[in-house]
């Protein structure tokens, strides 16, 4: 659907300095089960138009300016009069440092659309339920979701900015059981991407199945100091503490520990860390040729070496700080180390975490805490013994002085690094 | 500004009546509803200000059940063409499948007519905007003028106005549901060592419902600053108080999913097995209530069509009963509850929690701190996570207090993490405060995704937990 009409309606209103447009339309076919049988078959499709306008002004001798949003849905092609003049009133009632919002430039090709999802999603889902079925073998899959999206997204700025890109999206969410006459047991699992070859449904639906058996015979972990090799899903989210500090907007807000050519972690007497944010890989889920203000992604280095080097910066945080846009999100790209996987697994017991509950670092302490779902206590003599419970505790400022990297890499859908990261000193609680 | 859909959603019941009756030639069960969201955001912080429309979602799902599945299409365009489509393609999938033949309908309930609208005291949208800024604003300036260590701070004001209209062959049902919250949040700096909290209140409602209690702003930032850089309790099994908050994601947690009927259908709660027999402490009772007063999660009815009533979940200890959706209640032969829930139109309904609180008791926090030697109140926590198969369950905060020899010494400890087994907990339970507190700010997930308003709440709970 055309968005002329409403780039030159906000071209043309009085007070409006600047704006940016951002169209997505979303398809969705979606298909559930319990057991072997179809609970649901359901198709969505969703159209919004968010626009956001700026109005400029002055305060305190300083440049402002004054922002507000009109989201618009369905098949609308045009914003109503009325609505736009109240949304450049509402604008001139907040105040913010002034920005300029991103100009021409060239869109990157990237790969982010699998043909066969855009022309047949159904036949595409049929087969992915095949896949699982496959991987899961004789363990029972009491539950599973499979969703195809489509989206495309169009981005046009009042700066001459102007893209358009198409990606697709798998998502498949599934519940394995396992009983041994005395207990039962499940294995909640979820994977994504773009296309099927990188959902891997069938090994993945093997690796679970592998973990539901073993949960029957877990056991709740001693409490202890131990070091802690953490694999799998619980490497989704272990650096997202210094990409947040790395981030522009950290910086501006004013909680950003990092400085740039100084060391990320004080007191380093592990492998050194070289860490990026990359959103122009392609086929990755968080990969996008340019972000919602239509700054391109780049690639950015944020720390080499162990030194923090370069801010993650949206066009807008950029021009507060001074620096150059990189755009926003993308993979969290860590550097292999020299390690052997076996090596860090080595000299038990050590704890090699793969799933928790839930795992999210605090962005701005760097405190966690995690409820083990899969783990594995694995002894000195390399016997390795599942756990479950008890929990996992930490701070990634302190744990990460003494860490250790895999040589092994492992590719996750917003993650690419080493496929085992040891941490030492962190806590697990658990039984006496 | 608030701006719905500009023609009424509920002017289409005739036509959908009709449609409903079309697509019933076919299959035996057909509904249609449609969803008009839209809402308003105000949040001026430290650094910038923003305001503007909240995400507006608007649109209808058509839902075919053929006895043996669901068959639904959903569009996002609202007129009588986009919707008799929606209704071909459902009905065109569902052959498609093989899923035409066979099996039960469910059943389409009594024959109601109803228009449903939470009152406003003071008309939302009657306030002019400069006034909810300036209400942001005092907010986020509080927090400053509290402790010079903060770094940041925000306010913030939003309200939401869902109108929803449900269509069956029995059923036509209109809900005008108004909800409006005020949040503070701060990031303090200690010694280098920075941490971040928020808090506010949720409610349903108009402008009444964005003020927030004296005194909550300066214990939130006094709180910030004893957490910032506060060291990590020593891991161990203790005595503890739960603050009604952390109350709150308790009983969500530990028996609000796991009685999410459609959990019995996959064999994935252990409840199941449970029903009628004991799992908690005989003093605690726990409810889920879609209907109750000035609560943010509260509607008239369910997505499904079912009327809000509460539902008790636990009584004297004893878990009596699930709560149910279309589905579910079906399949299961249950009662049915007011529990099908979606978070959009483009999305499944499932069995979904509302408004989950254990009930009251007859304790006052002063007996329940008396005869702890050693142990810790938790407040203000962040997150929660369940396992309902293996009741298993993690819950976390940002605040552990030490309490020694009946008080409390001042100590702060954070972050902290209860782990455990849900009937263990449950069963520790000694006492039971007398207050019942609801916040009103949470969002629930189903598995990976399908996020729906919901609160918790409680009273303060004293009992044996591990923590981290």
């Amino acid at each position: 659907m055309s968005l002329d009409a409403i780039t030159r309606a906000l071209s043309a209103a009085p007070g409006v300095a600047a704006w940016h447009v951002c169209e997505r339309v979303l398809t969705s076919h979606q298909h559930y089960r319990v057991f072997k049988a179809v609970e649901a078959e359901r198709s969505a499709r969703m159209r919004t138009v968010q626009i956001t306008l700026h109005t400029a002004g002055t305060r305190d001798g300083q440049p402002v300016i004054g922002e507000a949003t009109i989201t618009l849905t369905g098949d609308a092609t045009e914003i109503p009069a009325q609505r736009l003049r109240e949304a450049v009133a509402q604008a001139t009632l907040v105040a913010n440092p002034a920005y300029t919002l991103p100009g021409r430039a060239a869109v990157p090709d990237m790969a982010l659309a699998d043909p066969d999802i855009v022309t047949d999603p159904w036949a595409v889902i049929a087969d992915l339920t095949a896949q699982m079925d496959a991987g899961a073998g004789a363990t029972p899959i009491c539950a599973s979701e499979l969703f195809a999206d489509v989206q495309t997204l169009t981005v046009v700025t009042s700066g001459g900015f102007s893209g358009r890109y198409t990606g697709t999206e798998l998502f498949a969410e599934f519940v394995l059981l396992a009983e041994d006459g005395k207990n039962s047991v499940e294995c909640h699992g979820m994977r994504r991407a773009r296309r099927p070859a990188e959902l891997e449904l069938a090994p993945a639906l093997a690796r679970h199945a592998g973990w539901t058996a073993d949960r029957l015979r877990a056991t709740l972990p001693a409490t202890a100091t131990l070091p802690v090799v953490f694999g799998e899903e619980a490497l989704d989210s272990l650096f997202d503490t210094f990409v947040a500090h790395a981030g522009g907007r950290a910086r501006f807000e004013g909680w950003s520990r990092l400085a740039e050519g100084k060391p990320l972690i004080a007191d380093l007497a592990g492998e050194a860390l070289s860490i990026a944010v990359d959103a122009t890989l392609p086929w990755r889920l968080s990969s996008r040729p340019f972000d919602m203000e239509g700054q391109v992604n780049h690639r950015v280095d944020i720390v080499q070496d162990g030194r923090f080097e370069r801010r993650v910066a949206s066009k807008r945080y950029a021009d507060y700080l001074g620096i150059a846009a990189t755009g926003s999100g993308g993979s969290v790209v860590v550097a292999t180390g020299a390690t052997p996987m076996a090596e860090l697994l080595a000299g038990g017991p050590v704890l090699h975490a793969l799933r928790f509950s839930t795992f999210h670092p605090n962005p701005v302490t760097g405190a966690f805490s995690g409820e083990l779902r899969t783990a594995y206590l694995v002894g000195a003599d390399g016997r390795a013994t599942p756990v479950c419970g008890g929990s996992v505790s930490g701070n990634v400022w302190e744990a990460f002085r003494n860490a250790r990297l895999s040589r092994e890499r492992t590719v996750r859908p917003g993650y690419d690094g080493p496929a085992g990261v040891r941490l030492h000193g962190v806590t697990v609680a658990g039984g006496a | 500004m608030i701006h719905t859909e500009t023609h009424d959603i509920a002017t289409l019941a005739p036509f959908l009546k009709d449609l409903v009756r079309h697509m019933e030639r076919r299959v035996p069960y057909a509904a249609v509803l449609v969803t008009d969201e839209a809402g308003e955001r105000v949040r001026t912080a430290t650094t910038e200000e923003q305001v503007g429309e909240a995400p507006p979602s608007r649109g209808a799902v058509v839902t075919v059940h053929t006895g043996r599945a669901t068959v639904e299409a959903a569009v996002d365009v609202l007129t009588e063409e986009a919707l008799a489509e929606a209704a071909e393609q459902a009905m065109a999938r569902a052959a498609q499948a093989g899923l035409l033949d066979g099996g039960v309908a469910p059943d389409p309930g009594p024959v109601m007519d109803h228009d449903f609208a939470t009152p406003e005291e003071t008309p939302y949208a009657a306030v002019p905007l400069a006034d909810k800024v300036a209400r942001a604003r005092a907010l986020r300036d509080q927090a400053h003028a509290a402790d010079g260590r903060v770094v940041n701070a925000f306010g913030m004001i939003s309200h939401t106005r869902s109108r929803e209209l449900f269509v069956n062959r029995n059923k036509r049902l209109f809900q005008d549901l108004r909800r409006t919250q005020a949040v503070v949040g701060v990031t303090v700096s200690v010694d280098g060592a920075a941490a971040a909290l928020m808090d506010g209140r949720g409610r349903r409602g108009g402008w009444e419902a964005a003020a927030l209690p004296d005194g909550l702003v300066p214990r939130l930032v006094a709180d910030c600053a004893r957490i910032a850089g506060a060291p990590r309790l020593k891991a161990g099994y203790y005595d503890c108080i739960f603050s009604p908050e952390f109350s709150g994601i308790f009983a969500h947690e530990a028996f609000g999913h796991g009685t999410e009927a459609d959990m019995f259908v996959k064999k994935r709660s252990k409840g199941e097995e449970y029903l009628g027999k004991p799992v908690a402490a005989p003093q605690v009772t726990l409810f889920d209530d879609p209907d109750l007063p000035d609560a943010a999660a509260s509607y008239f009815f369910d997505h499904e069509g079912q009327l809000a009533s509460r539902t008790q979940i636990i009584e004297k200890g004893v878990l009596v009963r699930p709560i149910t959706d279309m589905h579910t209640a079906h399949a299961l032969g249950l009662p049915r509850t007011a529990n099908g829930r979606r978070e959009s139109f483009a999305r499944k309904a499932y069995t979904r929690m509302s408004n989950t609180f254990f009930g009251p008791g007859h304790h006052d926090f002063g007996d329940m701190l008396a005869d702890i030697e050693y142990g810790f109140y938790l407040e203000r926590p962040s997150n929660g996570m369940e396992d309902p198969k293996s009741w298993g369950i993690q819950l976390e905060g940002h605040m552990a207090s030490e309490i020694m020899n009946g008080k409390l010494t001042g100590r702060i400890f954070s972050p902290v993490i209860v782990t455990g087994y849900v009937p263990e907990l449950l069963t520790s339970i000694t006492m039971v405060g007398r207050e019942v507190e609801i916040t009103g700010l949470g969002m629930c997930g189903k598995g990976y995704k399908e996020w729906v308003k919901v609160t918790d709440g409680g009273p303060c709970l004293r009992l044996k937990a591990r923590l981290a």
